[in-house]
């Protein structure tokens, strides 16, 4: 009987120390249930509504290219406010691209000194950011630095590595403020490349620049007088953002700006207190 | 029952089975006291878990609902700060001076919408620029900005110089933007979150009213436009704190961290959260029913609530870590465990040595009830326990007391019985003795019948009474034991050579092995008187022919004689009584044998006051062997 008691007061006791011990888990009626995490796609960023192209790295080239007749305007320190720009720019669009992308530029370490006076790349029309200037001062760039057979040919720089997106970047000492992209077409003409993409026909040009996928040009005026101290690497990323085919956000010829972000009214902010839209991350792939 | 012959089979019973009570009380005690401690810990897990989690709820419950009233509080602030309520009739702030040029139409100019945008700004730190729009032309006509540097940025008037006036087209036109086109409409406008360097922005936008002409309803005149840095918001939410890793963030609509009480580093979305999906849908998750539990992004197995922020659809959410929300329950649960052990650890101490202190006066008295059933009647008991034990106790010495009083009077009177008695019967024995051998004349045969069994009982009278004599003397402790050193080959061999007849006549063959006799320390006659005991007991419970073997053996330092027969033997309970007083064994075939039942008491008497000891070793029918040891003479 007494051998009963023994092992019904252990059983009692080793029963009642485990509930000590493990009551809370089984206790854990009291508790709401674990419920399940949602999944949520990873983002992939690439260029405006264009999902075949991955913009993961993209990397810029940027030149100082001065006329030949503006070597006289080229500041002592050219190179400073340029890199601080570019600089701002690349922390700029990690914020925006929340890290899915990311920017890097090499500056050419001299002032190009182009072929051409000024006039020969400005024209006689400079509206909508003088992009006739962008198409030369890229073509020339492209031609002298990048081929093989260029005089200012500098095999080191001009490479890209595996999976960067090519930029050209052009700072240029003059008239200009425009960016684009540079794609193939089997098209003959820009009025059946503006149609077949849905564009204005002056937006299209036919471009010779086969080393870059996207190019900007920007006029160093922007960069260092003191009118556009505010917003000029603003500017700078503005103009960037048209070699990831992002739209600009006003109207280009009468100015009246339609989105509040960089590429309409905030173009005009300074680069701290301005944003790329939601609406332009999202058709850039970028998952909120 | 003899204790000694309990023997439970599982030797860890063994430990508990030497006192029932002890272990009944033992047990008692457990029960009263352990059982209901441990109900009372189950109950108290019980309660303390289920309150535990209510107590979770309401602590989230309470930061978030301060939270959102705090977040709230700014934000109205804010709002309120852009609701502007003219009291002067105007349509416009602007009026046309030509086709492109303007002019302000309040009295000092720009330098009065100045004013008021400079108060706007004044009046909170997270308005980092405010401007006004024309509500007709949607352009921007005065805007006044916090920049890095704290300079503000104005416009200078650039028409020509007699229309006093500004350029249109130089003001911008946001004629296009949403904020402008929501306001126009009389609504407060409230943008997106939008991420810049300076932290997480909005923009505000809501129309400016005057008074109309006509003294009806408000007019528009203006919409005026703010951006608002959320840094704020951060610090509210900053100060929070959960425990030791608790924590509380803000969410934007769309699940976009926008503040956190922990430091972030990168940019985070919280949509897949559960309790954050359900807040930004306007249900809220709060309280014992809402609380959710799930992996957080930053930590693991979260208890969770959140509240919803109305108008702009933003959440606040509290995430607790379990491990840290449940740390005081576990501290509290391991305080009871290790409490409850502890107790339990000393009920079982202090039980048993309470138990023991009961038992142990009884053990007491039932040794010394032991002794008393031995014959020991010197027995005294000090039982000091102050209650009914000591009570038992002083009447068990009293009795005592009285037995060995009543055993000194009985062995006086045994001693005085057989003293006297020794005289008549000796003279009996005599007086018949010279009747037998004819000195009193010849005998008939008539007569020699009559006198055999007078003769008989009367040497049975004079054994008994030398007997009674030698028992009585051993207890009055008049037995005198001259112990010398002596050979006991010696004792022994006449020993035999006196019982030799009667072993003829049964035909009882007797060998002495004396190759190992040594010297022992002993009384020589009292050694013979042993020995005669012995061999005649062996011969006499012999039936019919046999054999008697005595040998020695040396063990240690004592000589050990033993003397074996080929008799009837006896059983175990008869060898465990066969040295009491009288005992004889019980066998049908030993009745007719005379004997007082006194011999071997005496003989175990003599050994043991020869510092010896005797004992007993036999089977039914197969014989006995006495063994007795005597100490060495060195």
């Amino acid at each position: 009987m007494k051998k009963k008691l023994f092992i019904l007061f252990g059983v009692v006791l080793i029963f009642s120390g485990l509930f000590f011990l493990f009551g809370s888990r089984v206790l854990g009626v009291f508790f709401p249930k674990k419920e399940y995490v949602l999944t949520r796609s990873e983002s992939s960023v690439h260029r405006f509504r264009d999902s075949s192209t991955r913009l993961d790295a993209i990397r810029v080239k940027v030149f100082y290219a001065v006329p030949r007749n503006r070597t006289g305007d080229i500041p002592n320190d050219w190179k400073t406010p340029i890199e601080e720009a570019l600089r701002r720019a690349v922390s700029f669009h990690s914020l925006q691209f929340r890290g899915k992308s990311s920017l890097a530029f090499d500056v050419y370490p001299k002032p190009v000194i182009l072929d051409e006076e000024s006039h020969f790349y400005n024209t006689d029309i400079t509206a909508r950011g003088n992009p006739h200037a962008l198409i030369s001062v890229a073509e020339e760039l492209d031609r002298r630095v990048f081929q093989p057979d260029g005089d200012l040919y500098d095999a080191g720089f001009s490479a890209f590595k595996k999976g960067e997106y090519p930029v050209f970047g052009i700072i240029y000492e003059g008239v200009g403020a425009s960016g684009g992209i540079i794609q193939d077409s089997p098209k003959q003409s820009a009025g059946e490349v503006a149609r077949e993409l849905k564009l204005p026909e002056f937006l299209i040009f036919k471009v010779h620049v086969p080393s870059a996928n996207g190019f900007f040009i920007l006029s160093r005026d922007f960069l260092t007088d003191a009118e556009y101290h505010v917003n000029s690497a603003t500017l700078l990323y503005h103009e960037f953002s048209h070699t990831m085919a992002i739209p600009d956000g006003y109207d280009l010829d009468t100015g009246a700006s339609y989105t509040a972000d960089i590429m309409g009214d905030g173009r005009r902010k300074p680069l701290l207190r301005t944003y790329l839209s939601r609406d332009i991350l999202s058709g850039m792939g970028l998952v909120e | 029952m003899n204790e000694e012959t309990i023997q439970p089979k599982n030797h860890f019973f063994r430990v508990f089975a030497r006192s029932p009570l002890r272990n009944r009380l033992l047990a008692m005690v457990l029960s009263v006291s352990v059982l209901p401690l441990i109900i009372f810990g189950v109950l108290a897990l019980y309660s303390i878990n289920a309150s535990h989690s209510y107590d979770i709820a309401s602590i989230e419950e309470s930061v978030l609902l301060q939270k959102k009233d705090e977040i709230l509080r700014v934000v109205d602030d804010i709002k309120g700060v852009f609701t502007i309520d003219l009291n002067l009739r105007t349509r416009s702030f602007i009026m046309p001076e030509s086709a492109d040029c303007v002019s302000y139409s309040l009295q000092n100019g720009k330098e009065d919408l100045d004013g008021i945008l400079f108060g706007i700004l004044q009046y909170h730190a997270s308005i980092e620029e405010v401007s006004l729009i024309d509500r007709d032309t949607g352009r921007e006509i005065a805007l006044m900005s916090r920049t890095q540097t704290g300079d503000l940025s104005i416009l200078l008037p650039d028409c020509p110089d007699e229309k006093r006036g500004y350029r249109l087209s130089n003001f911008k036109d946001l004629s296009g933007l949403e904020k402008f086109k929501k306001a126009r409409t009389g609504t407060v406008y409230l943008s997106d979150v939008y991420f810049t360097e300076s932290g997480p922005m909005m923009t505000i936008a809501a129309p400016v009213f005057g008074k109309a002409y006509d003294g009806g309803r408000a007019v528009i005149v203006a919409v005026i436009s703010g951006e608002i840095n959320l840094s704020l918001l951060g610090r509210i939410i900053s100060e929070t704190h959960l425990g030791n890793t608790g924590f509380v963030y803000l969410v934007g609509h769309d699940g976009r961290l926008l503040a956190s009480s922990e430091k972030r580093d990168g940019y985070y979305n919280l949509l897949a959260s559960p309790v954050v999906y359900d807040v930004l849908r306007g249900n809220d998750r709060i309280g014992s029913g809402g609380m959710g539990y799930y992996d957080g992004t930053f930590k693991k197995e979260v208890l969770a609530s959140g509240v919803s922020i109305p108008n702009l659809g933003w959440g606040v959410v509290a995430e607790w870590p379990r491990d840290d929300a449940n740390s005081i329950v576990n501290i509290i649960q391991n305080q009871n465990i290790l409490f409850s052990l502890v107790l339990v650890f000393v009920v079982i101490v202090m039980s048993l040595f309470l138990a023991d202190r009961i038992i142990a006066p009884i053990r007491k008295l039932q040794e010394g009830t032991k002794r008393v059933a031995k014959g020991d009647f010197g027995v005294n008991l000090n039982l000091k326990t102050g209650d009914e034990i000591e009570d038992l106790g002083a009447a068990f010495n009293e009795m005592t007391k009285g037995l060995k009083e009543y055993q000194q009077l009985k062995d006086e009177f045994v001693f005085i019985a057989a003293h006297e008695l020794r005289a008549p019967v000796t003279a009996i024995k005599g007086y018949l003795s010279m009747i037998e051998e004819g000195d009193a004349g010849e005998l008939s045969p008539k007569m020699k019948e009559y006198l055999t069994p007078v003769s008989q009982s009367n040497k049975r009278l004079v054994n008994l009474v030398n007997d009674l004599l030698e028992v009585a003397r051993q207890e009055a402790g008049r037995m005198t034991i001259d112990v010398a050193k002596i050979e006991p080959a010696s004792a022994i061999e006449s020993t035999i050579e006196e019982l030799k007849p009667l072993a003829m006549e049964k035909n009882i063959a007797i060998t002495y092995d004396k190759s190992s006799a040594r010297a022992v320390l002993a009384d020589e006659a009292r050694m013979k008187e042993v020995m005669v005991n012995l061999l005649s007991n062996a011969i006499k419970y012999t039936v019919g022919s046999g054999t008697v073997l005595i040998w020695h053996e040396t063990s240690g330092e004592t000589l050990i004689t033993h003397i074996k027969d080929t008799g009837i033997g006896m059983s175990k309970e008869s060898q465990e009584k066969l040295f009491e007083k009288f005992y004889r064994v019980p066998d049908e075939r030993t009745k007719k044998i005379t004997g007082t039942g006194l011999g071997l008491f005496i003989i175990k008497q003599i050994i043991e006051k020869m510092n010896g000891r005797v004992w007993v070793a036999s089977e039914v029918d197969k014989g006995s062997t006495f063994s007795f040891s005597l100490p060495l003479a060195k």
